[in-house]
């Protein structure tokens, strides 16, 4: 163990100077646009592992609570001309309190039904959305967003993120946040009463956890983390429509974090980064882009179904065996 | 009043089509033990065959019976060459459902290819034809789709209550186990679960867009509000499915013309909610075994 969590904090320290390095080294500001989009990505996966990979049930409504972020954050933004911290709050709060209306009901159910139940908030969210008139632009989408402000706390003047780079720290930020709260909570009472439910919930329940409050706390957790991210994405693309709370990004959602490797730190990060950037690398194949991806993804599931980071972990454990 | 007859006769046939969707995706998933979101994929490939079929001068009764046999034999490979080998023990339970949905962005991105992104028709010669009863109007179609359910159900029921494999099928359901131990070849039900299941989602795809047109993203509603019907009448529950899709058929039918026509798609899941959350199993389901 001791061996495996040094390895742990030399692949953090690494990872850190490597997500502050990285604006040294890219240039383009199509991969700046790339990297910020991994970074959201990688927020809302590691918020969806909390419930999937630690509790082990599988939220299919996680793009519901970024689409609650970014919407609340445009509404703010359009209708009343906010554009400062108190926008960043109020997609959190509103966030919050959408996951406790969705979660009490649907976190008495397990399993498929649990699944299929959270994928339902987000057709019903979308078509809210889709039918809320001038309110949420409609199909058309919110434009004109106004770019985030914040204020400066050496100087005391508002600084308003304005270029691809503020954005790519902000999120980098936004990123370690999620990071924090994913390793803090792991490595708590709470993340030793996540495992317990996760590996067998009638006997957790029989020892005193009230799995119950656990599972609501991981899934507000998740939760709150997609809105932070739902409103840094509004505030970047300056744009919001009913797209971002498609049945797909769902999909894709649940897609890096398997991909990644469910129930591990990393994993949710490494899934994020490799399903946002491959669809971008395949665009070389034209027409074929989306066939390519899917069949990708059918490979990894076939031949390594416990992730990247588990089929890692795998090969490290054998070599070290000898 | 004839506006709601025509409402209720319209909200049976949109019905018919939901159960027809969601009995394929409760029997795989009773018996398969899997979520198949490709099933959508394969309601369009019923549809996108019949409208090739009909175009090279088929007769639609055949087309109706040929394009979902041949649609279920793609439904055999898929369960024996991807679906079996992610169902190994040891590996996440979740491994087929994510095979399921490489497979649909694999699917839909082969028709965008092979047919383009418009519209097409499935041209039917009874689409045009229709029966007036002075204040009720039942259209060719609408006829061909009630009495086509009516065998397949039907058909289906004495399948799976009177026959041999019927019987295993329903024992795999219940304890995949014991089966095994007495002597049931669990592998052929499977395959023979995953046929149903897909050329009961073709058959709907090839029963359903004569009312609509055919693109490749039409599978999604249906994939939808399949999920919801086999929520709301309890995994694996064929009985369930069929009651559930046809109240689901009339609510939306109902609700869009005295309520909204806006939130039509969004019924579903509205009562798939409120089902759960006063009787968690579904309304005629059993309690289903973890794992």
């Amino acid at each position: 163990m001791g061996q495996r969590k040094r390895v742990d904090i030399a692949i953090l320290c690494c990872l850190t100077l490597i997500t502050f390095a990285i604006p040294w080294a890219v240039k383009s500001s199509f991969y700046i646009h790339i990297l910020i989009m991994s970074a959201i990505n990688a927020v809302l996966a590691i918020g969806l592992n909390l419930c999937m990979g630690f509790i082990g049930e599988k939220s299919l409504g996680h793009a519901a609570f970024y689409g609650i972020g970014a919407y609340t954050t445009a509404v703010l933004s359009v209708h009343f001309g906010l554009s400062g911290p108190l926008n960043l709050l109020a997609a959190l709060f509103v966030t919050l309190v959408c996951a406790l209306i969705i979660g009490i009901p649907s976190l008495r159910l397990r399993g498929p039904y649990f699944a299929i139940v959270t994928l339902g908030f987000v057709l019903i969210l979308q078509l809210l959305v889709l039918n809320g008139g001038a309110f949420t632009g409609g199909p058309m989408g919110l434009p004109g967003i106004k770019r985030l402000t914040l204020p400066n706390i050496l100087t005391g003047r508002p600084f308003t993120l304005s270029t691809d780079i503020q954005y790519y720290y902000a999120a980098v930020v936004c990123f370690w946040l999620a990071m924090i709260v994913s390793i803090v909570s792991i490595n708590s009472r709470v993340g030793r009463a996540w495992l317990a439910i996760r590996e067998n919930l009638d006997l957790a329940e029989s020892v005193g956890i009230s799995a119950f409050r656990y599972k609501l706390a991981a899934f507000l957790m998740g939760a709150g983390l997609a809105g932070l991210a739902g409103a840094l994405y509004t505030h970047y693309t300056a744009f919001v429509s009913p797209r971002i709370v498609d049945t797909w990004i769902n999909v894709l959602l649940a897609a890096m974090v398997i991909v990644g490797g469910e129930g591990t730190l990393l994993g949710p990060v490494v899934g994020a980064v490799v399903l946002t950037a491959l669809p971008e690398a395949l665009r070389f194949a034209e027409g074929y882009r989306m066939l390519l991806f899917g069949v990708i993804l059918l490979i990894v599931i076939m031949f390594a179904p416990q992730g990247i980071v588990g089929l890692a972990a795998d090969f490290a454990k054998r070599r070290r065996r000898g | 009043m004839q506006l709601l007859l025509q409402s209720i006769v319209n909200g049976f046939v949109d019905g018919f089509g939901y159960v027809l969707m969601a009995v394929g995706l409760t029997l795989v998933f009773g018996i398969g033990r899997v979520i198949n979101f490709a099933h959508g994929e394969l309601y369009t490939l019923g549809a996108f065959l019949a409208v090739l079929f009909i175009g090279h001068q088929f007769p639609y009764f055949s087309t109706v019976f040929i394009a979902p046999i041949l649609v279920g034999l793609l439904g055999i490979v898929i369960e024996r060459f991807i679906i079996r080998r992610v169902k190994k023990p040891g590996l996440s339970i979740w491994a087929p459902f994510l095979a399921t949905l490489a497979l649909l962005v694999i699917l839909q991105s082969l028709y965008l290819i092979i047919f383009g992104p418009d519209p097409q028709i499935v041209e039917n010669p009874y689409a045009y034809d229709s029966i007036n009863m002075g204040f009720l109007t039942i259209t060719g179609q609408d006829l061909i789709v009630s009495i086509l359910f009516f065998v397949v159900v039907f058909c289906l029921t004495w399948f799976i209550r009177k026959t041999r494999y019927g019987m295993a099928m329903r024992a795999v359901s219940q304890d995949r186990d014991t089966s095994l131990l007495m002597g049931i070849d669990i592998d052929t039900i499977y395959t023979l679960t995953w046929f149903l299941g897909v050329f009961l989602a073709a058959l709907a795809g090839v029963l359903v867009t004569p009312k609509s047109t055919v693109d490749p993203y039409i599978g999604r509603m249906p994939l939808l509000k399949g999920l919801s019907i086999v929520i709301v009448g309890g995994l694996g529950s064929v009985e369930g499915a069929v009651v559930t899709g046809i109240c689901l058929g009339l609510i939306e039918s109902l609700a869009s013309i005295y309520i909204s026509p806006s939130f039509k798609d969004g019924w579903g899941y509205l009562l798939v909610i409120l089902v759960l959350l006063f009787r968690p199993r579904g309304l005629l389901g059993r309690t289903v075994r973890r794992g």
